[in-house]
């Protein structure tokens, strides 16, 4: 059976989260990606991000967890595409997805007692004098660097994983609650991060 | 960190063809399904009330399994709505009007019985073989419901496993009035309808962990 599908242009995605922008289009892009259409999914999803990321700000604010938030949402999404059904509209079944995602995070942060807020305190807590000059601060922002670097090139549940349990710092508990995995999978998941990391560590250090 | 655009590309990688699930209403006659098969094995090893033929005539009894049937009918009917990201969350609602009707006949049911029977009709039995066979119902048929909607984790965990636990239990309860007998409207009132409520509360406040717990499986 062939089926003729409109490509809508990237220019029309929604300039504000409320705005009624292309939903049927969007649906049936989501369509589909459930039957396999790797390149409708990817244009879909790049269409969400203007959406995603005026949900984010409004809910979380604009900061730094803005974009981990809109990824995050776009791994449920991922995780559940298969509950879209075809030709209901699509912004409904997104907004309760993104909603959920945005208010357990805001519930993760809460709990959180090294909130980002603090980040500075804790940083001067442990430079209190400024020790460090501009030769060591380079090293170590590039040091940092390399790490994100090797993080972000994990596959997203290994990524999430190390977010959560390692640079987070959450409970195993928290994580398996947040990401909506078992603790068991999210344990292998950090391990096999943790093993990959080593050799990926090494290789982004010498090419950096 | 790596950009949105690069997970972009991982997923769109990652898309492969997904199986989706059927309407809700076609699903719920899968499950039951499945419920009546568990109860007719927990009937098969309890057997049917000896008083059962007896049943059409006496239409307040009947009326009390009639809408636990329905509550749990309503409530998996729910279940498979509320699941799906789509679809309305006031799905949520339609079991309670049959739910408060059943609550309301066994408390009329007790004060009936009470004017008849006098004081006998509140006599208090501790042994909560009911509650026990509801609960013992309860796990597997509520437990396969669960998987069934494992992808409501990220979507409305909370309302989704109360709703699973009133399906289950209330459809078990029905059940289980086709074995028991005997028992006074007080009693079914505390520890059927107690042990329905019980298993609500329970799932609604573990809701999140069981569904972080068998996680939101592979589409």
């Amino acid at each position: 059976m062939s089926r003729v599908l409109r490509f809508p242009s990237m220019d029309r995605a929604p300039a504000a989260p409320d705005d009624e922008v292309c939903p049927n289009d969007w649906g049936e892009l989501m369509t589909r990606a459930q039957d396999g259409d790797g390149a409708a999914y990817a244009l879909l999803l790049h269409q969400l991000l203007p959406w995603l990321r005026g949900l984010a700000a409004r809910t979380l604010g604009r900061g730094p967890e803005l974009e981990d938030a809109v990824q995050e949402i776009l791994l449920v999404l991922h995780s559940i595409r298969h509950t879209y059904e075809p030709g209901r509209p699509f912004r409904p079944w997104l907004a309760t997805i993104a909603r959920r995602r945005l208010i357990d995070l805001l519930r993760a942060r809460s709990r959180r007692p090294d909130d980002a807020a603090d980040t500075d305190e804790r940083a001067l807590a442990v430079h209190p004098d400024g020790a460090d000059g501009p030769a060591e601060l380079a090293e170590s922002a590039q040091r940092a660097a390399t790490v994100r670097r090797a993080v972000a090139s994990l596959p997203p549940r290994q990524r999430e994983a190390i977010r959560r349990l390692k640079l987070a710092e959450d409970s195993l508990d928290e994580a398996a609650r947040a990401t909506g995995q078992t603790a068991g999978s999210l344990k292998v998941a950090c391990h096999r991060a943790l093993q990959a990391l080593a050799g990926r560590l090494h290789l982004f250090g010498k090419d950096r | 960190m790596r950009s949105t655009d690069d997970l972009i590309g991982r997923l769109a990688a990652d898309a492969r063809p997904v199986r989706r699930p059927p309407p809700p209403w076609r699903r719920t006659l899968r499950w039951l399904g499945l419920v009546l098969a568990v109860l007719a094995l927990s009937i098969a090893g309890h057997g049917l009330r000896p008083d059962l033929a007896g049943l059409p005539s006496r239409p307040w009894e009947l009326a009390e399994i009639g809408l636990a049937l329905a509550t749990g009918l309503a409530a998996a009917l729910a279940v498979f709505h509320v699941a799906l990201p789509g679809r309305s969350s006031r799905w949520a609602w339609l079991p309670l009007p049959f739910a408060a009707a059943w609550i309301s006949t066994l408390g009329l049911g007790c004060l009936g019985e009470w004017r008849t029977l006098g004081e006998s009709a509140l006599a208090l039995h501790l042994d909560p073989e009911c509650a026990r066979a509801i609960a013992l119902t309860s796990l597997p048929v509520g437990l396969v419901l669960l998987l069934m909607v494992r992808h409501a984790g990220p979507v409305r965990p909370v309302a989704t496993a109360a709703l699973v636990a009133l399906a289950a239990s209330a459809l078990s309860s029905a059940g289980v009035s086709l074995s028991h007998s005997g028992e006074t409207a007080l009693m079914v009132l505390l520890w059927h309808a107690g042990a329905v409520a019980s298993l609500c509360l329970g799932s609604a406040v573990l809701g999140r962990r069981l569904f972080a717990w068998i996680g939101p499986g592979t589409p």
